[in-house]
């Protein structure tokens, strides 16, 4: 009789030692959970909102006489922003190649390959459309997020392909 | 006795810590729960300004909204959007892109509810295009 | 301990402690964590929806002139005058004018505005630039030809 109390008094301990870990294993996982969830959210919509920014920025500190406007790189879309000074003229290709956004800086009309632009963000994919009336239409999609934005060119000549 | 004074004060710890973690538990929950609400915020704002630029570059170009996909609602241009930002229509949806035409201008206003997140004001110049 | 031949055990007193500790650790670290994980993502929304408004006022603001600037060509006045009050500038080219004026968007940049005024009436340039220039630092003697001529001379 004794010693069936003292085992069972052995065994309510155990057992609420277990229940007790148990219970803070799981907040700990919920709030690991939460973590996740808020820093996976950032890193996808950072790629995108960051993409689309930069984008943005390009086309508007580029947009002289109708430098700016929406071509293919190799069969890739692209944008392309024309400058030119005393040296010649040059472009700036903004595409999207095998999983990240690129950018290449060279002379108008020279022949790269999709890899020799520099990697700015890993992006899934990134579209250029000629939207009409000046407007280019960008798409960019990471992670199973999307986002499109559409930027006019102010001086004639810009936007379409 | 010290087989019940161990087991006692066992239970003793167990109560006391049991109160501590759910005291810090209840503290960290309300900055996780913030946090997340936070990130939810950010992430709708940095959707609205996205919108909103959309509606006011497609203002600059042709004069209304039809380009960025808005529909001409008599006197403004709307655009729905449910709580993941998927385009919806006016009954399930959570955020609303309302571009008004200010004479010479217009206003975009981007609402979740009634609420305003984001407004922005855009001039079109009619010589240009 | 043995009484009446079976082994006791007491139960670990600290044990309970020790988790209640390493959890609570671990939880205030996570919290902490996101919360200011999303106070950044919040600055950086806040920041970015700034930029757009502050552009969208500028290039308001230049559209604005741009259109005044047009009236006055249509009805043949002052473009220099039209200019100047708008700290602009108007030079005379051979097929008309060409107009360029400027207004800050935020303390690093400028949207920049050109048209040309002479048979049509067309927006040459409209795009921002660095208020300054960006000017790289020498400071720090890295290498010169000079130094590849010494390495040279010393190796003959």
């Amino acid at each position: 009789m004794e010693s069936r109390s003292r085992a069972t008094g052995q065994l309510i301990w155990i057992l609420l030692f277990f229940a007790f870990t148990a219970c803070v294993i799981a907040a700990l996982l919920q709030a690991a959970m939460v973590y996740n969830n808020i820093t996976g959210v950032l890193n996808d919509e950072f790629s995108i909102h960051t993409g689309l920014n930069y984008v943005q920025s390009r086309v508007r500190s580029g947009d002289s006489g109708g430098g700016v406007y929406v071509g293919k790189f190799d069969g890739i879309d692209a944008l392309y922003c024309l400058e030119k000074d005393s040296d010649g003229e040059y472009t700036t290709i903004i595409y999207g190649y095998d999983g990240s956004m690129r950018e290449l800086y060279c002379e108008k009309g020279a022949e790269f390959e999709p890899d020799a632009g520099e990697k700015l963000l890993d992006m899934d994919s990134l579209g250029f459309e000629d939207a009409g009336s000046g407007l280019i239409r960008v798409t960019c999609a990471s992670g199973g997020s999307t986002g499109s934005i559409y930027i006019a060119s102010r001086t004639e000549g810009g936007g379409g392909a | 006795m010290s087989r019940h004074s161990g087991i006692s004060l066992f239970l003793m710890e167990l109560v006391m810590m049991l109160a501590v973690f759910v005291t810090v538990a209840a503290i960290d929950t309300l900055m996780l729960v913030k946090a997340n609400n936070l990130s939810r915020q950010s992430e709708n704002l940095d959707r609205a300004v996205e919108y909103a630029v959309s509606a006011a570059e497609c203002y600059r170009a042709t004069g209304g909204g039809a380009r960025a996909g808005m529909t001409d609602t008599g006197g403004a241009w709307t655009q729905y959007f449910d709580k993941n930002w998927q385009s919806t229509d006016e009954s399930g949806a959570k955020f609303a892109v309302i571009m008004t035409d200010t004479g010479g201008g217009a206003q975009v206003t981007v609402n979740d509810g009634g609420e305003s997140i984001y407004t922005l004001s855009v001039k079109a110049a009619p010589n240009e295009g | 301990m043995k009484d009446n031949g079976i082994v006791e055990r007491k139960p670990v007193v600290g044990l309970v402690t020790l988790l209640v500790i390493f959890a609570s650790l671990c939880l205030t670290i996570l919290a902490v964590l996101s919360l200011s994980t999303a106070k950044y993502e919040m600055t950086l929304a806040r920041k970015n929806a700034d930029a757009a408004t502050a552009y969208y006022k500028a290039d308001s603001w230049c559209a604005g002139v741009s259109d005044e600037l047009y009236s006055v060509w249509m009805s043949g006045g002052d473009l220099n005058a039209a200019a100047a009050k708008h700290g602009g500038k108007c030079e005379k080219t051979a097929e008309g004018y060409t107009i360029s004026y400027v207004c800050a968007v935020d303390d690093a940049r400028l949207l920049a505005v050109t048209i040309d005024a002479g048979g049509s009436f067309s927006v040459v340039s409209w795009k921002t630039v660095p208020r300054t220039e960006w000017t790289a630092d020498d400071s720090i003697h890295v290498w010169t030809e000079q130094d590849e001529q010494e390495i040279e001379q010393a190796q003959k």
